[in-house]
């Protein structure tokens, strides 16, 4: 990837603390990320080090500390969105996918999947898209059943098809293999590569060093900033 | 679109909605019998205040107004007016039987347009003889056509009355009996007549025969035909002369039952309408002395009567409106120096048309009383005793009824105090569940953000679910409220005399509750134990008690006639109040579920998302 193409998503110089009563906990100081369109970068990093929280921001699931640099989508920061504008980033520029899934417990697994296309003016096929989405993952045969029957992989995989449905520009992944054993975390790492090749952005985070290999570039949080280990060259 | 889904989710996936629907129902229900009962009874309270009164009262000095019918004709051609009546009222001390003494408020009416003004007939409280009483009215009529009725006894009846009184193993037989006769005195004959009428009128009516007993019946027509007492009391006369018409509480042998009804005292020996009684009044001259003795008038009560309303109905006793006038001077009289004297009334008490309020006909009257003076004041010889506007009250009821509806307004104020409280807590109950509800959904608003959905298309998901809910729960609530209002009555009668079978049935219940736990309890299950206790033993006590009042006759009586006095608990619903209610169970809800919803959907999607 040549530096001088302007970045898709561009985090430069995040700050995020938390507050705790009366401490502050500084998480991110000065994490600085970029990525190229149809980039795989993997974020490794040890536990409580802000992964989470660095793919939130990049998601605008949360906003950084205000007055230490941001994000930009398309060289243009997302805290000079209008709100629309945010709606319509998180709703098809990105998908997300929670560390811990989040679906909604009332709807089925085809609503879930589905629900980025109902809360906003939705691509034609998309209903289409999340059945064969779903089909792809497994869960052709559980399109009625609601979360609470499912088991934490095949919840992983609702939630990797809800965020994919709209069609993202990039995919921020928290651990998305994380609950599942090694073949259905390779069958999804497969699905995930295919989506790459069809020009997917993802920013992935993951414990694994071998899943972690598969990207096209490994970053590691350290002390609140992201340092680059490697680059994969393909 | 996803709304109306996840609306439809929410609202049918879970057991929560449907306990937050039954919340919103209960609340909007209590509101509406509580504020219904109470604004009921206040209002019973007030428009007593307008029992046996009318609408407006025209008030004259104690020389009253004379052509007084001339005013009554005035008032009736104006079409605010439906009727007028005139009333002469004074002041007196009734003597009843027993040597009971009380003083009353006499009030003259003519009953006929009395009754057109203030529905004087549906206050009269007996509308027959009661059963058993004409043991009273018997031995009483006898007295009254007593040589008669003697003097047409033959020698074979007169021998039966004697046998009558001879013990069982007297050895006297009816030949001996026979000489006897002729030694009796006539007055003796009428008391062993009226003996038998008093204990045994069997064999009374056995010995008479039916010409005798005819003669006995038309000396008391209310023998013939025990509803007479009705007619009577309309007409205010018995046996073809004026009558009293006391109210139900003048004397103490109305004794009140906790249902509203009366029970005579002394097993009916008191029961008024079977006696005479005296009325003593004072004659007040033109310059507020006493003039003449002190009147004395015996007359026959015809009835009695009750408005319901306590003052009115210990104090007050009707009598003809002539006998008022003649007791008080108020009659027509010649004047020594020729010319007449008319008659006078001290009150005239108008009843509005339909469709018009008191006050609006108030405004009509006054005019009308100034013309009348002005027309008729050269009509009179004394024009110093006809009351010139200045001197005449003109009032409406509630005027003239401030002293009694005064406390009343001002309950009213505390009733709404309380309507208030009992409305903010309901409120902040509905408000405080829908809260509760949505809040526990803070997680899936912050999925909802996180994918792109407006803040406002997420808050119109609560909107809806709040909106079902308070709609649904208030529309329950209210016709619930209004069937428990408009049977109260019945509900209240059902508890005052609890029916076998629900007693029977709540111990039956009890046995399933119990049955059902022991079964549960075997798979070593915790919950039964505790719910089949918590539930059955209640049961089981409601269930013993109901039992045993029903077996024994015994109820609990929660509106005691006799402390609220009203009869009946009020059962009208407030269709305002209802209303008001039920569009504060669907705000409550709405606004309780839109709080929480709008707060989560103004966080930051993460926040939402890690809500505990
Ligand atoms: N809302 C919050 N309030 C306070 N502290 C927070 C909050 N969210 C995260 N933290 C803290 O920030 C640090 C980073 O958290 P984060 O979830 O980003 O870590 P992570 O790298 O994803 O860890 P893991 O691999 O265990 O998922 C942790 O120490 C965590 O305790
Ligand atoms: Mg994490």
């Amino acid at each position: 990837m040549s530096s001088d193409t302007t970045p898709l998503l561009a985090a430069d110089d995040l700050h995020k603390t938390y507050r705790l009563g009366q401490v502050d906990v500084p998480v991110l100081k000065g994490a600085s990320l970029h990525v190229s369109e149809g980039e795989w970068v993997a974020v490794l990093g040890s536990s409580g080090s802000g992964k989470s929280t660095l793919l939130h921001l990049l998601g605008d699931l949360d906003t950084p500390d205000a007055g230490q640099g941001g994000i930009r989508f398309r060289n243009r920061p997302i805290d000079e969105h209008s709100r629309r504008e945010r709606n319509t980033y998180r709703n098809r520029s990105i998908g997300f996918v929670f560390q811990f899934y989040h679906l909604l417990p009332e709807l089925t697994v085809l609503e879930n999947a589905l629900l980025p296309t109902l809360v906003a003016t939705s691509l034609p096929g998309a209903r289409d898209r999340a059945g064969d989405l779903l089909e792809r993952f497994g869960l052709g045969h559980r399109l009625d059943h609601r979360p609470r029957e499912l088991s934490g992989g095949e919840r992983q995989r609702v939630a990797i098809a809800r965020a994919l449905v709209n069609k993202p520009e990039v995919l921020l992944a928290d651990e998305p293999t994380g609950n599942l054993d090694e073949q259905t975390g390779g069958e999804i790492l497969e699905l995930l590569q295919q989506e790459h090749r069809r020009g997917l952005a993802i920013v992935m985070v993951t414990h694994d060093r071998s899943i972690a290999d598969m990207a096209d570039r490994v970053v590691e949080l350290h002390h609140g900033q992201v340092e680059t280990t490697s680059v994969v060259s393909r | 679109m996803y709304q109306s889904l996840l609306t439809n989710r929410y609202l049918t996936s879970r057991v929560i909605p449907l306990l937050a629907v039954a919340a919103v129902a209960l609340c909007v229900a209590l509101v509406i019998v509580v504020v219904s009962v109470m604004s009921g009874f206040l209002e019973q309270f007030r428009t007593a205040g307008r029992t046996l009164i009318g609408d407006v009262i025209v008030h004259a000095s104690l020389h009253g107004v004379p052509h007084y019918d001339d005013l009554i004709e005035r008032i009736e051609r104006n079409p605010l007016a439906d009727s007028a009546t005139p009333v002469v009222e004074t002041w007196g001390v009734l003597r009843m039987p027993y040597d009971e003494t009380t003083a009353v408020q006499i009030w003259g009416i003519e009953p006929e347009s009395f009754d057109r003004v203030t529905d004087f007939a549906d206050t009269l409280y007996w509308d027959e003889v009661p059963e058993g009483l004409e043991r009273y009215l018997l031995p009483d009529a006898i007295e009254r056509i007593g040589p008669d009725l003697a003097e047409s006894l033959t020698l074979e009846q007169q021998i039966d009355i004697l046998f009558d009184r001879m013990p069982e193993d007297s050895p006297l037989t009816r030949e001996e009996l026979a000489l006897e006769v002729p030694a009796v005195p006539q007055k003796d004959w009428i008391t062993l007549l009226q003996r038998l009428g008093r204990f045994e009128v069997e064999t009374l009516q056995r010995i008479l025969d039916e010409r005798q007993w005819e003669m006995i019946l038309e000396a008391d027509d209310w023998l013939a035909d025990p509803t007479n007492i009705k007619r009577d009391g309309l007409a205010m006369s018995r046996f073809g002369r004026p009558a009293i018409i006391p109210g139900m509480h003048v004397s103490k042998g109305n004794m009140r039952t906790g249902n509203g009804t009366y029970e005579v005292q002394g097993n009916g020996r008191w029961w008024l309408p079977r006696f005479n009684g005296t009325l003593t009044t004072i004659r007040i001259d033109r310059d507020g002395g006493i003039s003449d003795e002190p009147q004395n008038l015996v007359l026959p009560f015809a009835n009695e009567f009750l408005s319901n309303v306590r003052m009115v109905d210990k104090q007050r006793v009707f009598i003809p409106l002539e006998t008022a006038q003649e007791q008080t001077g108020l009659f027509e009289a010649a004047l020594i120096d020729g010319g007449v004297d008319p008659a006078r009334a001290t009150q005239v008490l108008i009843r509005a048309s339909e469709g018009f309020t008191a006050d609006e006909l108030l405004a009509e009257i006054v005019p009308i009383y100034e013309s009348f003076y002005k027309d008729r004041i050269d009509d009179v010889t004394d024009r110093e005793t006809f009351p010139p506007p200045a001197f005449v009250t003109i009032q409406t009821w509630e005027e003239m009824q401030a002293d009694f509806i005064g406390p009343v307004e001002k309950e009213r104020m505390l009733m709404w105090i309380l309507f208030s409280i009992v409305y903010l807590v309901c409120a902040a109950l509905v408000l405080a569940i829908m809260w509760s509800i949505v809040q526990e959904k803070t997680r899936d608003i912050g999925i909802l953000r996180s994918i792109g959905a407006t803040r406002r298309g997420i808050v119109g998901i609560y909107l809806l679910y709040g909106l079902v809910i308070g709609v649904i729960g208030g529309i329950l609530g209210f016709f619930l409220g209004w069937l428990i209002t408009y049977y109260i009555d019945d509900i209240h009668d059902m508890l005052g005399a609890p029916p076998m079978w629900l007693g029977v049935l709540l111990l039956a219940a009890a046995m399933v509750v119990i049955g059902w736990a022991i079964v549960r309890m075997r798979s070593g299950e915790l919950l039964p134990t505790v719910l089949g206790t918590f539930i059955s033993i209640p049961l089981i006590l409601l269930g013993v008690v109901i039992v045993w009042a029903s077996a024994t006759g015994q109820g609990f009586v929660m509106w005691d006639a006799n402390t609220y006095y009203f009869p009946d608990v009020p059962n009208s619903v407030d269709l305002l109040v209802a209303f008001i209610t039920l569009i504060g169970g669907i705000v409550f809800s709405v606004l309780g579920a839109f709080i929480p919803a709008a707060k989560a959907a103004d966080m930051d999607p993460i926040k939402a998302l890690r809500y505990e």
